[in-house]
């Protein structure tokens, strides 16, 4: 099947390094201590975030740094056919580590310690990357929260299909079975803090194709920054200044 | 779990006994709703329900089945609810799990009528496609993404409102098939059934605090709760459903004089929410 | 565990596999379980002992309609015979409603073919209702009549189980 047409656009309209539409929204949940959420093309989710506090588990607790914790699920109404399954199956427990590991590595745990930080993500729908998606809203709801960190981590994912580098891929082009590249980074350090690829890819073109998913988190990046300044500028307003 | 001081709890109960909340509201008011459709385009009918700090989604997906043996003439509903952990970090794995089960099983009592199905919002009978062979089996999920008390209103609320908004694709079925043969049936893509919703209930909690009731409780005020009974009313002021939530008793006379209150909020309520429901649809067929 | 200052109860109804006409599964019942404690909790004087939890297991040998009213007479009857200390022994009956007709204690076939249910779970000498449930369409005078038949049955129901209480106890004396 042709996924990238000669005229060189794919099966959606979209330029291969074009991304699905963005839209973001900070502090949607009242009761959190921040939220957010985030859509990428299809895929919904909620972030919120609890914290720092008490640490629950007193024998989690740890004195030189802050315990953070994660917890990934998905609405039973998030994929085309109804699914009702148990928490806590081993998808989910995959995604809520990566996205602890990624977010872990951006919070300055070191200046809150004997305490707990809660990331909870709700996926509302589910395309493809709720992975990044995650990984978006949860940096947006920490921002919000006000915890501090190095940096904003962003994520986006890329593949390869058709001979040609995609940016973003979206369900069609993901079940094609080409491979696909998830890329969290901390734009400003220009450093990165999480890659996942399966499928195989040569050496050469997997940096293409990786260099390609960092724009892409950039641009993610520019985004959540127009974002949190919008929201910044909003509160600024509220209080008289 | 909400920690409040001795002066905090004090404050609320003193207000709801002087009829002003510490919100601003008096004991029968409500917050202010707000109803958003077609939240969830791959379901068939969603929406979104927000009172006051208290945010829910409501979904409604239909499926094929086939009816039960023992009512072939009736199609399957089902009410399903889930507390996401982002309202609140107790329900984080199973820890929501008791909350979903008693929101589920009240909503099914309150919504889904008797074992004959009488009193039912939505007629069973007519998500029957061809008798004792196919039916729609209609899932309803409930998520909680964030909740400041009244949950229960909100859910019915936010049921009601996708309901309204589901669409049921049109089916045909094939031809004739004898014997115990599953028909063939062929789903159209352009034309959708809509439900009557005029009979669907809205529940009312009253929540006692001290000698009072109030209505639309936050999670604050139910803290400081005795017993709360949730009442769903339909159209007809007739009782669609009753459950008592806390433990102390109450006198019958008092929960009969609550379900003179309920019928007379209810009537507000139902009005409120059918104009936002309206107001809601209109502005999701022009996006 | 968190520390409590009040008294926890725990409750979990279960069904045997040949408690129904048809083999079932013979599993947990959770939303009988959740019932069973709400009727329960505003009887039993939870302060009285702080720190310890009280567990109450009921298991239905055999269901033949109205399970859960026999389910929380017998276990207030088992919390008595058991020295917890209540406010008063709790009592609970249902009423179907078929068609126009009121029926107090349905039977399986009967709760089958109902429109509407009312449980309602009293303690008869307070005269005060600890549980309530409505299914079905109901109306008013509706409401009224089969309260007022469920409390009366309460109260009787009441007396026979403090005579049984009465005869245990002389019974172990002897």
């Amino acid at each position: 099947m042709e996924y990238v047409s000669p005229e060189g656009l794919l099966l959606d309209g979209r330029r291969p390094m074009e991304m699905r539409q963005l839209r973001a929204e900070i502090g949607t949940v009242a009761k959190a201590d921040g939220s957010a959420v985030f859509e990428m093309g299809n895929t919904k989710v909620i972030a919120a975030v609890y914290g720092p506090r008490e640490v629950q588990n007193r024998s989690q607790q740890m004195s030189d740094q802050a315990l953070v914790r994660c917890e990934y699920s998905m609405a039973n109404f998030s994929t085309g056919d109804r699914m009702r399954k148990p928490k806590g199956d081993r998808r989910s427990t995959e995604i809520s580590l990566v996205i602890r590991q990624t977010m872990e590595a951006c919070i300055l745990t070191h200046l809150m310690p004997r305490s707990q930080i809660d990331i909870f993500v709700q996926v509302l729908q589910a395309d493809v990357g709720t992975r990044s998606a995650c990984i978006n809203a949860a940096s947006l709801a920490l921002a919000d929260a006000g915890i501090p960190m190095r940096d904003i981590v962003t994520s986006c994912s890329a593949g390869y299909l058709n001979s040609t580098p995609l940016l973003d891929l979206n369900y069609v082009e993901d079940s094609a079975g080409g491979a696909d590249v998830t890329v969290g980074i901390l734009p400003k350090l220009d450093k990165v803090t999480l890659l996942q690829m399966d499928a195989k890819l040569p050496l050469d073109i997997f940096e293409n194709v990786m260099g390609l998913a960092i724009e892409g988190c950039k641009a993610v990046a520019n985004y959540i920054r127009e974002i949190l300044l919008e929201n910044t500028k909003q509160l600024e307003y509220r209080r008289g200044l | 779990m909400v920690g409040l001081s001795a002066g905090e709890k004090h404050f609320i109960q003193g207000g709801i006994a002087q009829d002003l909340r510490s919100d601003g509201r008096k004991r029968l008011t409500y917050r202010s709703i707000y109803v958003e459709t077609g939240v969830i385009p791959q379901a068939h009918g969603s929406a979104r329900v927000r009172l006051g700090a208290t945010d829910v989604i409501a979904s409604v997906k239909a499926e094929l089945g086939r009816p039960s043996g023992l009512q072939p003439d009736k199609g399957k509903i089902a009410i399903f609810v889930d507390c996401s952990p982002t309202a609140a970090p107790m329900f984080e794995g199973r820890g929501g799990e008791e909350l979903s089960t008693e929101l589920s099983v009240a909503l099914q009592r309150c919504l889904l009528g008797g074992k004959s199905g009488a009193g039912a919002g939505i007629d069973p009978a007519s998500l029957v496609v061809v008798e004792g062979k196919v039916c729609w089996d209609l899932y309803i999920d409930g998520l909680v993404i964030s909740s400041d008390g009244n949950l229960l209103d909100a859910l019915a609320a936010a049921i009601k409102a996708a309901l309204s908004n589901t669409g049921i694709p049109k089916v045909d079925v094939a031809a004739e098939t004898t014997g115990d043969e599953q028909p063939e049936v062929n789903i159209s893509d352009e034309e959708f059934l809509q439900f009557d919703t005029s009979g669907i209930p809205v529940i009312v909690t009253l929540t006692k605090v001290g000698r009072h009731y109030i209505v639309d409780a936050t999670s604050e005020e139910e803290s400081q709760m005795s017993s709360a009974v949730s009442i769903s009313i339909n159209r007809k002021g007739h009782i669609c459903g009753l459950t008592k939530r806390g433990g102390a008793g109450l006198d019958p006379s008092i929960i009969l004089d609550m379900i003179s209150v309920a019928k007379h909020v209810s009537e507000q309520l139902l009005n409120k929410l059918d104009s936002e429901i309206a107001a809601a649809e209109a502005s999701d067929e022009e996006s | 565990m968190m520390y409590s200052d009040i008294g926890r109860l725990n409750c979990n109804v279960s069904y045997t596999t040949f408690s129904t006409p048809v083999r079932g599964q013979g599993s947990d019942h959770k939303e009988y379980s959740s019932m069973l404690l709400k009727a329960l909790e505003g009887a039993i004087m939870l302060e009285t002992f702080p720190k310890t939890t009280v567990d109450v297991f009921a298991l239905v040998l055999e269901s033949g309609g109205s399970d859960l009213p026999v389910v929380i007479s017998c276990a207030s009857l088992a919390l008595a015979d058991a020295g917890i200390r209540m406010y008063d022994l709790v009592a609970a009956v249902s009423v179907s409603c078929l068609g126009k007709n009121l029926v107090i204690d349905p039977i399986l076939e009967e709760e089958s073919y109902q429109d509407g249910s009312l449980i309602l779970t009293c303690m008869p000498s307070r005269y005060e209702v600890t549980q309530l449930t409505f299914t079905g369409e109901w109306s008013t005078p509706d409401i009224n009549e089969a309260m007022q038949l469920c409390l009366d049955a309460c109260g009787k129901l009441g007396k026979v189980m403090r005579s049984c209480l009465k005869e245990a106890a002389s019974g172990s004396q002897d």
